[in-house]
């Protein structure tokens, strides 16, 4: 069986302070395959923007990170490269786009420059070739008034138009792997659809890889084939997006799902989650969400679970040995 | 931009109109009598000097004679220096100030930039401290100090080789002129240095280097298109301040090295009470300044896309 | 699949107080977890000793070195670093040598009396002398025309050296000018003048009891860092001009952020038209040009009868200096304004007072206390900047500036006298500056700030 296109394999990122090392990836697993939508899910602080950040070596620089692990594309080892080497690959293969898109444009630069920054540099086309592209993945964006808009600066649109522009920058050189990173979370709701259907447009159009990091499950159950729950820095449970919405195993998704809205319209109690997520500097021993788990037993506080059959928490074990 | 433009020199024109009228008032007000220190003036004499200087007319006929002089760019006589007009003086002297301060100016943004460049670039290194370190330094040793410390150091080393590596004062050639000028840029520097520094690390933290490095573009690339831009910005407002504060600090500089300078006569005519001098220059000066931090605003609306339509939908 | 072998009570649930909770960190005050932060930071902690130093020093100083600042004594100007030396009374007095000298003096020049008032030297006389030449040496001449400082000459075989005598070795050198012309060095004399003060002077200053005499040794008072062109303790007057320098430097900078909070927080409260007026004339006030307005004023408010110049200085750093803290209190009270918890506590009743004291001070007090830190260093460089021009403070006070100023006269010969002051002057600005530094960086602040 051949690797998926993107695989993440036991990544490690620590980042030392003064108090001690803060272990905000916990080894993580994942992988990706291409035409495939794979959504990445927990509370803020668990890891998930990290874990890829980190891959991409996307963190931020001048500070001093621990990384161990392997994180593959296509059967390449891309984990640590050289700077110049990860460039072969960020922005042409593999694309990335952020949460707040008025923070990730360049406020001096105008639109049009921005978008076919990224054709210059990957494809060396001339700035009159780059921008006459521009325009033409603006259009595919569904941006209106493209024309105006390649002359104008970030400040003069509106997010969700910056937000496109980001896809399309995103998308500019055919990318195999689309990472968006929480791409709807500072959009207003209207806004919000509008951008998931173009991304699923776009992932469906090109056969592409997406992963989409969100914390919302209902952006998952619109977008996702697969999902991974990650809590404290790592994956706890991996699933069809289907058998997660029906069948949630691990006592953390299911809290997640006790915390949506139901379809049948009554709310099941909010305090299904009670507690914070795990400083990350000293987490607890066992399974790191027994603290706030009501299911715990003995052996969640002395060892962590192993994941079997894409869950990692000792109910499963506990069940098959009562069977 | 227009707009903004307009706005922006119609608020200066009001500034030097109001250190005119304040100058004006402020000489008026003082006690004593700008011929008194003639002894041997006949009243005869006495009567044509006030006529011929305009003080025998009530205040508010002196007032606006003297805007009206101002408006036409006559900045008046000078009461010690007979026969020689506050414009001649300016005319004489302010070339060479303003050549010790454009050299002082070029160097301090030069070296700021660079210096906290480099200091942003080893972040918490051993280079980035001793950067900082001067910096703090040199910000806090007055100019005066800096250049009194710059011409014994002059003075020492000429003495210790036996011959003349540069002139310890006076003006005239190009040897004259750089200790003067790196000594009143020194200040500036470290303020633009330590400015750039704070300027490049704040924004070395923005998304958009993000979003620059998952573009996959290269260091240098995104250096120069997308982390100095944005990062010089606060650097330029600072730039109107700056010329203000090389051309105030040059008075001691001018007065220490013996550099024929406006400033240096500013401040003799200040100790010596020369009323019309102190006037005119002082009004000059605030139009100078007026004038340069008008450029500086100018300047920064062409850079900065942001600024010149959010100002411009305030008026 | 590996064979894990459980506990017996693995899969019992686990009792609540089992559980591992994570120690929560204490809840700290604003002002604690401000104080931890400028602790960790050893520049802050190095700037608040400097400063506490240094103002212990200006404010203590004077009790304790009780030199009169000044005192001027012409004999004693300029004198290097010396500790309390002990001297010898002399009475000047008129010296008639016998014209003919009695035959033992030697034919070599012999001191007759060496002290630093005056060093007497006698001679045998020589035949078809025109003039004898005095020079005088700090040390062994090389060659005859290495002689030194030339005194003057005597027709007499005898001189009395009184110029500028400091205690330690002088080379005396005669040369007999004879008649036709031609010149004879006599051999040198090695003289080391005894430190001396005259009696009536001794007793000018105080230093001596009414029935002191001639003969009799007095401890001269001491200049731990020498004295100034009139002969005044240095010292004394570097802790008498910090005294003025810093009650200037703090004071103009205090009065001005109080007043500047009080329009500022007037206005930002108030808000609509009268917020839009006041803003402006602070903002008018800004864009005048700092020095040059200081100059102005100071012209203006300086002269009068009897002015020593701190007044009018106080004043006009004041004026110029109130409108950058009203800006920050305004900024703040509006952001504030749009903060959800002061709705939140609006919404909850809580009254005007109550917001003030709760939410607005504690923030505007942190903005408040750095500004102080940056005004403080820009009051002192004005001062001392104005001093230095000259239109400083002036006499009977001094100032750091105002020291400085008279030190640039001296800077070639003397250094010190610029060097002393002006350390002091960057000593407190430093620390101010750092302090500021440290300040902003455990309130977490974000400050415009340019050259001054």
């Amino acid at each position: 069986m051949s690797e998926p296109l993107f695989c993440i394999d036991q990544l490690q990122v620590g980042f030392p302070s003064a108090q001690g090392t803060v272990h905000a990836v916990r080894g993580v697993s994942l992988a990706v395959a291409a035409g495939e939508t794979l959504a990445v899910v927990g509370e803020s602080g668990c890891g998930k923007s990290v874990s890829f950040a980190a891959s991409l070596g996307l963190l931020p620089q001048g500070q001093p990170v621990e990384l161990s692990g392997s994180v593959r594309f296509d059967g390449v080892e891309i984990l640590g490269l050289k700077e110049t080497s990860l460039n072969q690959y960020r922005g042409r293969d593999i694309a990335m786009i952020f949460q707040d898109p008025m923070a990730a444009l360049n406020p001096t630069m105008r639109i049009g420059d921005q978008v076919a920054e990224t054709l210059r540099v990957h494809q060396g086309c001339s700035r009159g070739v780059a921008m006459a592209q521009a325009h033409r993945l603006l259009d595919q964006v569904r941006l209106s008034n493209v024309a105006d808009r390649l002359r104008q600066y970030p400040f003069e649109l509106s997010g969700g138009m910056l937000q496109r522009v980001m896809i399309a920058t995103a998308l500019a050189n055919n990318p195999r792997l689309l990472i968006a990173d929480e791409p709807t979370t500072a959009l207003d709701v209207t806004t919000q659809d509008q951008i998931l259907s173009l991304l699923r447009d776009l992932r469906a159009e090109r056969d592409m890889a997406l992963v989409l990091i969100t914390h919302d499950l209902a952006v998952v159950s619109q977008m996702a084939d697969r999902v991974a729950v990650m809590y404290a820095g790592e994956v706890v449970e991996r699933a069809e997006v289907d058998d997660l919405f029906t069948q949630p195993r691990h006592p953390y998704t299911q809290g997640l799902l006790a915390s949506l809205p139901s379809s049948a319209g009554h709310q099941l109690p909010m305090a299904a989650l009670a507690g914070t997520p795990p400083n990350l500097l000293s987490p607890p021993v066992g399974c790191a969400f027994h603290p706030r788990c009501a299911q715990a037993m003995n052996i969640c506080a002395r060892r962590e679970p192993e994941v079997v059959h894409g869950l990692a928490c000792w109910l499963q074990q506990k069940n098959r040995e009562i069977n | 931009m227009g707009l903004y433009i307009l706005k922006r020199c119609l608020y200066g024109l009001v500034t030097v109109w109001f250190i005119a009228t304040a100058t004006f008032f402020a000489m008026h007000a003082l006690p004593g009598d700008p011929l008194a220190e003639d002894k041997a003036v006949s009243p005869e004499i006495r009567r044509n000097l006030e006529q011929y200087y305009g003080l025998d007319k009530p205040l508010y006929q002196q007032y606006a004679r003297y805007l009206s002089n101002m408006a036409r760019g006559d900045l008046g006589v000078s009461f010690t220096q007979k026969n020689r007009s506050v414009n001649d003086i300016v005319a004489e002297h302010f070339p060479v100030s303003a050549a010790l301060g454009c050299l002082s100016l070029l160097f301090a943004a030069l070296g700021g930039v660079l210096w906290g460049g480099l200091a942003a670039r080893f972040r918490n290194r051993w280079p980035d401290n001793l950067i900082m370190l001067c910096v703090i330094l040199f910000i806090s040793v007055p100019g005066f100090v800096l250049a009194a410390l710059a011409q014994l150091s002059i003075v020492e080393i000429n003495r210790w080789l036996g011959w003349t590596l540069l002139p310890v004062a006076g003006w005239g050639s190009l040897a004259h002129m750089w200790v003067p000028s790196i000594v009143l840029g020194l200040a500036t520097m470290a303020y633009l240095a330590r400015l750039t520094r704070a300027s490049l690390l704040e924004n070395s933290q923005q998304e958009y280097l993000r979003m620059a490095r998952a573009k996959g573009l290269s260091r240098r690339r995104i250096f120069w298109h997308h982390e100095l831009r944005n990062a010089l910005l606060p650097v330029v407002t600072v730039l109107g301040p700056a010329v203000a504060a090389v051309t105030t600090g040059g008075f001691v500089v001018e007065l220490i090295f013996a550099i024929p300078g406006l400033g240096r006569y500013f401040v003799q005519a200040v100790q010596q009470l020369d009323y019309t001098v102190i006037m005119g220059t002082t009004v000059f000066y605030g139009a100078f300044l007026v004038l340069m931090v008008l450029l500086a605003d100018i300047v920064y609306g062409l850079v900065d896309p942001r600024v010149s339509l959010a100002e411009a939908d305030h008026v | 699949m590996s064979e894990l072998h459980y506990q017996p009570d693995d899969f019992e649930a686990l009792p609540e107080n089992a559980r591992q909770q994570q120690e929560i960190p204490p809840g700290l005050s604003y002002w604690a977890k401000v104080w931890l932060r400028f602790r960790v930071n050893p520049r802050s902690l190095l700037s608040l000793l400097t400063l506490t130093l240094l103002i212990s020093m200006v404010l203590l100083g004077p009790l304790i070195w009780s030199q009169d600042p000044s005192q001027i004594w012409l004999e004693s100007r300029l004198q290097d670093s010396q500790g309390g030396l002990v001297a010898v009374l002399v009475e000047p007095e008129l010296w008639q040598p016998n014209i003919r000298p009695p035959v033992t003096v030697p034919a070599r020049p012999i001191a007759l009396l060496a002290t630093t008032e005056q060093v007497r030297i006698q001679w045998a006389p020589l035949a078809d002398v025109r003039h004898y030449w005095l020079y005088r040496h700090t040390r062994m001449p090389q060659d005859k025309d290495d002689v030194g400082l030339p005194l003057g000459y005597s027709d007499t075989p005898w001189y009395e050296d009184q110029l500028n005598l400091k205690s330690r070795l002088y080379v005396y050198t005669v040369v007999a000018e004879f008649t036709d012309d031609t010149q004879v060095a006599l051999p040198v004399l090695e003289v080391t003048p005894q430190l001396a003060i005259g009696l009536s002077s001794a007793r000018l200053q105080g230093l001596v009891a009414e029935s002191a005499i001639v003969g009799d040794t007095v401890t001269l008072p001491a200049h731990p860092l020498g004295t100034d062109a009139l002969g005044r303790d240095t010292l004394a007057r570097l802790l008498l001009g910090g005294r003025t320098s810093l009650f200037i430097g703090l004071i103009a900078p205090l009065v001005a952020v109080f007043l500047g909070a009080i329009y500022g927080g007037i206005a930002g409260l108030t808000g609509g038209r009268t917020d839009e007026i006041m803003m402006r004339f602070a903002d008018f006030i800004i864009a005048l040009p700092f020095l040059l307005f200081m100059i102005l004023l100071k012209v203006l408010l300086g002269i009068g009868p009897g002015e020593n110049g701190i007044m009018p200085m106080l004043l006009a750093l004041i004026i110029l200096g109130w409108p950058a803290s009203a800006r920050l209190v305004r900024g703040q009270i509006l952001q504030l304004r749009q903060q959800d918890y002061v709705n939140a506590a609006l919404l909850l009743g809580a009254n005007r007072r109550y917001l003030l004291g709760r939410h607005l001070l504690p923030n505007v007090m942190g903005v408040l206390l750095v500004a102080l830190s940056f005004a403080i260093p820009q009051a002192i460089f004005a001062e001392a900047f104005l001093s230095f021009i000259g239109l400083g403070v002036t006499a009977p006070a001094t100032s750091w500036g105002t020291l400085s100023n008279e030190g640039m006269r001296l800077i070639l010969s003397h250094p010190q006298q610029l060097l002393f002051p002006a350390a002091c002057i960057s000593l407190t600005v430093l620390g101010f500056n750092l302090l500021g530094d440290g300040l902003r960086d455990a309130l977490d602040i974000q400050m415009q700030e340019g050259p001054a």
